[in-house]
């Protein structure tokens, strides 16, 4: 308590500080989006849950679809898990509690803080309106499906029967009666309970009264909200007496949106984007300049070979003519000795 | 294990003795590989 | 040598008969997909949205194709010359790859012509799928634009041939930055459902795994499309089997190193986030048969093969990787996805018809060109020019 007080005269006291600050922390990476002040929400006490069914047909019946006959009551729905279809947007479960004692539990789109559904959509089908619940728009969806996929619920459905107008299928949070003019009308299942199992109301209203709940009742309740935190929160929030693992739930989920998992790759993507082209051309140029180095290799190569050959020739040449300017010489030479040779033997005794 | 941190620091921790160990492992492989080329 | 006038063939060839029967059927599921929807056509369901049509034509065709970017990064950027040969029939089996991808996706897709919207009408960019779409949109026009040269060839046009082979530095250089971003972030469509795909597939780190296992089936893809298409059209193939042994054992070498590297990649994930302990569970012998029998035993086929020279060795090993990207892309989009649902997707027949029409569609569509254009030799006009 003294905690919370503190942060609120703080956030009085100097609060463009405080924001400046929050901004300043965003751009380290470690700011908390906190989400639409004042969304609603929706509370499954699976205490309070007798699994009649009655959520189910209410919801076929608001959204206009072809109600189970017979539902409200029959108990034979629960021999297998159910998981939500087009025709059937939510589901109850029936679990073993402790000692074998049945728990149900209603299933649907959660109404994530931070859906999963919107992040992966590449049309941006998904809108995470102020209000809480989670829209989807199929005028521009593709019909990839990455959606119902994606989604760590298993709270999305397709028509696949539909060959041209598919749509994905799920829970709006009754949108239109809780935004209705003239103040929110209760969404189908919350009003068609008969045993006050589902609660509307503002999501942050709701987490106290969860908690009030489970105060008052320590025996009752795990001390445990499902959808408070798990995976950043959601709109539709769960109390039970039986670990959530027992109740087709994940236990021990990360608090961190995924979102943030699934998106934190791409940032990688502007980085391959602008290193790559220098990474790549330097490997160009390497391979040029090798390829360059070798042809200048074997030009020098070449130029040497030529030059040696050149200078052997030369020198033949110049051997050549010195030998032969030698050979003329000695010709000469010859010629001269034998020309005085001979000219001694022509003039025989007649000089005295 | 009850914290991250804790978590982390085994994992983190003996992942440099795996990529050191598979980096060194790489060695042998490679020459066995390319041993034909020489 | 020129291959532009076309003796006349008969029609009714083994091969035209058997592909016109595959692709009549595989017509008249387009027509049921299309008149019926999915549900008549696949056995997809709300647990599975993503089936054969994803894990193969999307998942696995991509990879496959990313031989084409490997081998005009080698050869143009990395000065691999010898290599020169086999880039145009790793192109144009990449272009067609990618061009089947967008098939296959336009039969999958609920509302198949919004596959332009993220671009016209509302982007998404926070979806790893908008980054594949973007990339693959992208590199399939820059595939295209690298095969144009041997259709100008074709076609006499030796202005715009000059044009575009001016840019082949630049068109290399950008599909490598597409292909390293699709190939990993088709990986990453699936870091987001950490819930789902079972621990010892699922990693942070998939889109490293997904882009390291297709360098790989790239590569491995090269050496039994260039060993079929050598045998299937040895009238066209400019290189000798001699030639092309030489170049095939370059090859594993590669895809030896490649292999090694992925299972280091895929060692280190199972230690960074502990998961040793499901090796012991029957997903962990199932995680065992696609490591050690499609990726270690390959890789040590290639090693073998590599040094000793045995070619029928290497081209096996070649064969079973393909076949096991196809696995490990099938256990991360179905097989070991819902791991903890009882629930299994088992395909339809006609999902499996249909995935193999488009790839007889594609093999037809390769078979023509080949036929025709230069692809396995060079144009005897353009003989030795880049």
């Amino acid at each position: 308590m003294s905690v919370s007080r503190r942060g609120f005269l703080t956030g009085a006291a100097f609060g463009g500080a405080s924001l400046a600050a929050g901004r300043a922390l965003g751009g380290g990476g470690v700011h908390h989006f906190a989400g639409h002040p004042g969304r609603y929400g929706l509370l499954h006490d699976t205490t309070l849950c007798v699994g009649c069914r009655s959520c189910e047909v209410a919801c076929q019946k608001v959204n206009g679809m072809p109600q189970t006959p017979g539902a409200v009551g029959d108990k034979s729905a629960f021999a297998a898990e159910r998981r939500v279809t087009p025709d059937l947007l939510t589901v109850v479960n029936r679990y073993d509690g402790d000692g074998g004692a049945p728990v149900f539990r209603k299933h649907q789109c959660m109404h994530c803080n931070e859906p999963c559904c919107a992040s992966v959509c590449l049309v941006r089908a998904f809108t995470k309106t102020p209000e809480g619940p989670v829209l989807y728009d199929p005028d521009v969806c593709m019909g990839c499906r990455y959606c119902v996929a994606a989604c760590p619920y298993n709270a999305l459905s397709y028509e696949y029967d539909e060959p041209l107008t598919p749509r994905v299928m799920r829970c709006t949070m009754c949108y239109d009666r809780i935004t209705a003019a003239g103040g929110p009308k209760l969404p189908g299942c919350a009003e068609a309970c008969p045993n006050g199992a589902i609660t509307f109301g503002r999501r942050d209203e709701l987490i106290e009264l969860a908690r009030d709940r489970i105060k008052k009742n320590p025996g009752r309740y795990i001390n445990h909200i499902f959808g408070e935190h798990e995976l950043g929160g959601t709109s539709w929030m769960l109390l039970a007496g039986t670990p959530f693992s027992r109740l087709g739930l994940h236990d021990e989920l990360s608090h961190t949106p995924l979102p943030e998992i699934g998106t934190s790759f791409l940032s990688v993507v502007p980085l391959v984007i602008t290193i790559y082209p220098g990474l790549l051309a330097g490997f160009y140029s390497f391979s040029k300049r090798k390829e360059r180095l070798a042809a200048e290799e074997a030009r020098a190569a070449l130029a040497a070979e030529r030059a040696r050959a050149d200078k052997e020739l030369k020198e033949k040449l110049e051997a050549a003519a010195k030998k032969a300017a030698a050979d003329k010489e000695k010709a000469v030479e010859a010629a001269v000795k034998k020309a005085t040779a001979a000219a001694a033997a022509a003039q025989p005794k007649a000089t005295p | 294990m009850e914290t991250l941190w804790d978590f982390l620091t085994m994992t983190k921790g003996a992942t440099y003795f795996v990529a050191f160990g598979l980096m060194i492992g790489f060695i042998p492989f490679f020459l066995f590989l390319t041993n034909r080329e020489k | 040598m020129s291959q532009t006038t076309v003796a006349p063939r008969r029609l009714l060839t083994p091969f035209n008969v058997i592909a016109g029967g595959i692709l009549l059927v595989g017509g008249y599921i387009l027509l049921v997909r299309f008149i019926e929807g999915l549900a008549a056509t696949t056995n997809l369901t709300h647990n599975y949205p993503w089936g054969l049509w994803i894990g193969f034509d999307v998942m696995s065709g991509v990879a496959l194709a990313a031989g084409g970017f490997v081998t005009s990064a080698a050869v143009y950027l990395f000065g691999m010359k010898e290599y020169k040969p086999i880039v145009r029939p790793a192109l144009l089996t990449a272009f067609l790859g990618y061009f089947l991808v967008v098939l296959g996706l336009l039969v999958d897709l609920g509302r198949p012509w919004h596959l332009p919207y993220p671009f016209i009408r509302q982007a998404g960019p926070t979806s790893a799928l908008f980054e594949v779409a973007l990339c693959v949109a992208l590199y399939l026009t820059v595939l295209f634009v690298e095969c144009t040269p041997a259709a100008f060839e074709w076609l006499g046009l030796a202005r715009w041939r000059k044009l575009v082979v001016q840019g082949t530095i630049a068109l290399t250089v950008f599909g490598v930055i597409l292909s390293t971003m699709h190939q990993s972030s088709l990986g990453a469509l699936f870091v987001i459902m950490p819930t789902k795909v079972h621990p010892l597939w699922y990693s942070e780190q998939l889109p490293v795994h997904f882009f390291v296992s297709a360098v790989a089936a790239g590569l491995c893809m090269v050496m039994v499309e260039g060993a079929l298409s050598h045998r299937a059209f040895s009238a066209q193939a400019e290189i000798s089997h001699a030639e092309l042994d030489r170049l095939t054992l370059g090859l594993a070498k590669a895809a030896a190193v490649v292999l090694a590297t992925y299972t280091a990649v895929k060692l280190v994930d199972l230690s960074l986030a502990h998961k040793w302990h499901h090796l012991l569970s029957g997903w962990g012998a199932w995680y065992a048969v696609e490591l050690g029998g499609f990726v270690l035993l390959p890789c040590l086929a290639f090693v073998i093969g590599y040094r000793e020279k045995r070619l029928k060795l290497i081209r096996a090993a070649a064969a079973v990787v393909v076949v096991g990207i196809m696995l490990n892309r099938f256990n991360v989009s179905f097989i070991a996805f819902n791991y903890q649902l009882s629930e299994r997707y088992v395909p339809h027949w006609m999902e499996i018809w249909m995935s193999v029409a488009l790839v007889t569609f594609g093999v037809v569509v390769f078979r023509w060109i080949v036929q025709r254009m230069p692809i396995l030799h060079e144009h005897p006009d353009y003989r030795g020019s880049h």
